[in-house]
């Protein structure tokens, strides 16, 4: 070999190729998913390998919910205004506070049941396997159940341990 | 005093005086055996020098072997795909859990606020 220096450049060449070839072949799926329109339904179909007929059915259902999700959406945010304004207003529970408070989590529990509709109208629309899977999931990442960490967990010894409301 | 202890220590000194008359001084060290010391003594004490060019050329010497140089090319193609594999399939998993989010966020209204 006549330049053998000429390797140091030409290796460290093909390691980076390498590195950014392999990087960008791992890495282009979830790229190409994330960039799309509708993402997150890219992300429901790969995750739970959907057919193309069941796709079509999950994405109407998911047209259909999200108007509704929106309108649900809109209540609680008016409500929990209106809950904040009106316990600034005093320094005591008032008979007006106390509705308030009531019609918030109204709210609240009539959006967690059309979220849980919402849930098992989409399971339905997939093999069992996969809608175990994704009950499962969904179960544990949306409102639908409370999170223990948000909860307080009473000890047996009556002391409280309060949980982070907020990550 | 032990009469006996005379009488040994008289035996002791004549064989001593034996050993003495046989012993020779040896020849001179060889020539330039001092500087040959101090010459080491001064490579042990000064601090390494870093790898100069000689080291360079007996690498590249190295290199210039057909076999040596197509399995350093191999081996770092080999760590650099493996690299780009294990960075890769974390920024996957990364973006993947971003995507679920997003479709958490998409049918959960409380998913940006609790979670």
């Amino acid at each position: 070999m006549r330049r053998p220096w000429m390797l140091l450049p030409v290796g460290l060449g093909l390691g980076v190729v390498g590195f950014a070839l392999a990087y960008w072949l791992v890495t282009h799926e979830p790229r190409s998913r994330l960039r799309s329109p509708q993402a997150e339904l890219a992300w429901l179909q790969h995750e739970f390998q959907l057919t193309p007929a069941q796709f079509e059915k999950v994405t109407a259902l998911h047209e259909a919910y999200r108007p509704r999700c929106a309108e649900l959406c809109r209540r609680i945010h008016e409500q929990n205004r209106r809950l904040e304004e009106a316990a600034l207003r005093t320094n005591a529970p008032t008979t007006e506070l106390r509705s308030l408070v009531l019609e918030t989590g109204r709210a609240r529990d009539e959006c967690r049941q059309a979220m849980l509709e919402h849930l098992y109208a989409v399971s339905r629309e997939m093999p069992p396997e996969a809608a175990s899977r994704y009950l499962r999931l969904m179960l544990s990442s949306t409102c639908v159940i409370e999170d223990a960490r948000n909860v307080h967990q009473i000890h047996t010894d009556g002391t409280h341990a309060a949980g982070s409301y907020h990550e | 005093m032990n009469p006996h202890d005379s009488v040994n220590k008289a035996a002791d000194d004549a064989a001593l005086g034996r050993l003495l008359k046989q012993w020779e001084v040896p020849k001179a060290p060889p020539p330039g055996f001092s500087r040959e010391v101090w010459r080491r003594i001064d490579r042990a004490t000064r601090p390494q020098p870093l790898p100069g060019p000689r080291y360079w050329a007996r690498f590249l010497n190295i290199l210039s072997h057909p076999r040596v140089a197509v399995g350093g090319l191999a081996l770092i193609v080999l760590v650099g795909t493996g690299a780009g594999v294990l960075k890769g399939q974390a920024r996957a998993e990364q973006l993947t859990d971003a995507l679920q989010g997003r479709y958490v966020q998409s049918i959960d209204p409380f998913s940006h606020r609790v979670r």
